[in-house]
C-alpha cells in the first residue's frame, strides 16, 4: 500500500470526521436527553398541559441539536471536501478541524440542554407565560451555541487555511494546538453558559415579574462564562496564523502543542466554575430582586476569581509560543 | 380523547414552523433569484426542506415511542436519531457535490427551523404584543 502524503491527507481528514461527529453528538445527545427527562417530569405532574410542554422541548431540543449539526456540516466538509494536497501541514489542519469542532460542539449540546429542560417545568408551574418562558430559554440556549460557533469558525479556517508556504516543522504542532485550544476550552463555556440559562427560566417561573432583571444578570454571566472560550480562540488565532521558522528539534512543536493543550484544558474548569457562579446569583436574584445589585457585584467577584486560573493557562500558553 | 388533542397540537404547531421556514426560505430564494444568484436561493430551500423535515420527524418520533418497551423505546429513539442525521447530511453532500447549489447557503437553510422559531419568539411575538 503505498504510503504517500495525499494517504495520509486522506486519513486525517476521514479520521477527523469520525472524531468530529462522534464527539460534537456527545453534548446534543446529553442535552436533547436531559430535555426528554425534564419534560417527562413535567408531564407526570400536568399531564393536560402535554401539548404546552411537547411543543416546547420540540423548541428546546432543535436549538440543542445545532451543536451537532455543526458538527455534522464539519465533518462532511471534511468527507468531501478534497483541499490541494501541497504537504503534511494540509493532514495536520484537516485533523485539527475534526477535533476542534467535535470537543467544541460537547460543552453547547450539553448546556443547552439546560435552560430546554426547565422550561418544560416551569411551564408546569406558570402556564400563563410560556411565552415568555420560551423566550427566555431561547435566548439561553442561543448564547450556550456561541462557544460552538467559536469551534466551527476555527475549524473553518484550519481547513481552508493556505499551508503552501509554512514550514512543516513546527507549523504541523501549531495547528494541532489552534484546534485543541478552542475546541477544549468551548467545553467549560457551553456547559457553564447552560447552568445560568436554566436557572433563569426557572427563576422567571418562580417570580414572572423578575422577567427583565434576570434574563439580564442571566446574559451578564453567561457573558463571563464564554470568556475561557475567548482566550482559547486568541491562542488559537495566534497558533494559527504566527510564522514559525523550520526546525529539526523535536522541542518547538511540541511546546505548540503544550500551548494549545494548556488552554484547551485550563479553560475547561473557568469556563463551568463561572457557570456555577452565575446560576447561583440567577436563582437569588429570581427570589431577592431588591438585592440584584449586591448580587450582581458579589457574582462578578466569584467568576473573576474562578476566571484566574484561565488567565493563568493562557499566560503559560503564550509563553510556550513566545518565549520556548 | 384529550391525547389525541393534544398530538394534533404539536402537529399544528410543527406544522406552522415548517410552513413558515419554507415560505422565509421561498421568499428569500425569490429575492436571490432576482438577483440572479440561483445557487444560493436553490441552496437555501433545498436546506430548508431537510430541516422542516429533520423538525417533522423529531416530533412524530416521540408519538412512536410512546408506550413501547424500555428496550424497544431505546432502539427506536436511537434509529431516529440516526435516520435524522443522515437526513441532514444528504442536503450538504448535495451542496458540496454539485456547483448548482451553493454550500453555505445550503448550511444557513438546515438552520431555518431553529432561525424561524427565534424570529417568531424574539422578534415577531413581542412586536404584536403577543406573551
Amino acid at each position: 500500500m503505498p504510503f504517500d502524503i495525499q494517504t495520509i491527507v486522506s486519513i486525517a481528514s476521514y479520521g477527523g470526521a469520525g472524531v468530529c461527529m462522534g464527539l460534537g453528538a456527545i453534548g446534543a445527545a446529553m442535552g436533547v436527553g436531559y430535555t426528554g427527562g425534564l419534560a417527562n417530569q413535567a408531564l407526570s405532574q400536568k399531564p393536560e398541559a402535554s401539548g404546552t410542554i411537547v411543543k416546547n422541548m420540540l423548541i428546546g431540543q432543535a436549538i440543542a441539536e445545532s451543536a451537532a449539526i455543526f458538527a455534522l456540516v464539519i465533518a462532511v466538509l471534511l468527507i468531501y471536501l478534497s483541499p490541494p494536497v501541497t504537504n503534511l501541514l494540509t493532514a495536520s489542519a484537516l485533523g485539527a478541524a475534526g477535533l476542534c469542532m467535535g470537543f467544541g460542539a460537547i460543552g453547547s449540546g450539553l448546556g443547552s440542554g439546560f435552560p430546554a429542560g426547565e422550561v418544560c417545568l416551569a411551564i408546569v408551574r406558570q402556564p400563563a407565560i410560556s411565552g415568555r418562558l420560551t423566550t427566555n430559554m431561547l435566548i439561553g440556549s442561543a448564547v450556550c451555541q456561541t462557544p460552538a460557533i467559536f469551534a466551527m469558525v476555527v475549524a473553518l479556517m484550519l481547513m481552508f487555511l493556505d499551508v503552501n508556504n509554512l514550514s512543516v516543522n513546527p507549523t504541523w504542532a501549531a495547528l494541532l494546538g489552534a484546534g485543541l485550544s478552542t475546541g477544549l476550552a468551548a467545553i467549560g463555556s457551553g456547559f457553564g453558559g447552560g447552568l445560568a440559562g436554566g436557572s433563569s427560566v426557572s427563576g422567571i417561573a418562580r417570580q414572572p415579574e423578575t422577567f427583565g432583571k434576570v434574563t439580564t444578570i442571566m446574559l451578564v454571566g453567561q457573558a463571563v462564562s464564554q470568556t475561557p472560550a475567548i482566550f482559547g480562540l486568541l491562542i488559537s488565532f495566534i497558533l494559527m496564523f504566527k510564522i514559525f521558522p523550520e526546525t529539526t528539534s523535536i522541542a518547538a512543536p511540541m511546546a505548540l502543542l503544550g500551548a494549545g493543550l494548556c488552554m484547551g484544558f485550563g479553560g475547561i474548569g473557568p469556563g463551568v466554575g463561572n457557570g456555577f457562579t452565575a446560576q447561583s446569583a440567577v436563582k437569588w436574584v429570581a427570589r431577592n430582586v431588591e438585592a440584584s445589585g449586591i448580587l450582581t457585584r458579589v457574582m462578578l467577584v466569584g467568576q473573576a476569581v474562578s476566571q484566574s486560573t484561565a488567565i493563568y493557562a493562557m499566560v503559560v500558553s503564550l509563553v510556550l509560543i513566545f518565549v520556548v | 380523547m384529550e391525547t389525541a388533542n393534544q398530538k394534533e397540537e404539536v402537529s399544528r404547531f410543527q406544522g406552522r414552523v415548517c410552513f413558515w421556514a419554507m415560505t422565509c426560505s421561498l421568499g428569500l430564494a425569490f429575492i436571490f433569484l432576482f438577483f440572479h444568484e440561483k445557487a444560493i436561493a436553490k441552496g437555501i430551500v433545498l436546506g430548508a426542506c431537510f430541516s422542516s423535515i429533520n423538525f417533522f420527524l423529531m416530533g412524530k418520533a416521540i408519538y412512536m415511542i410512546l408506550g413501547r418497551s424500555r428496550a424497544k423505546a431505546n432502539a427506536m429513539g436511537f434509529m431516529s436519531i440516526l435516520l435524522r442525521y443522515l437526513i441532514l447530511a444528504v442536503p450538504l453532500v448535495v451542496g458540496l457535490k454539485y456547483a448548482s447549489f451553493n454550500f453555505v447557503a445550503v448550511v444557513v437553510g438546515i438552520f431555518a427551523v431553529q432561525i424561524v422559531t427565534f424570529v417568531d419568539h424574539i422578534i415577531v411575538r413581542p412586536t404584536l404584543g403577543e406573551r
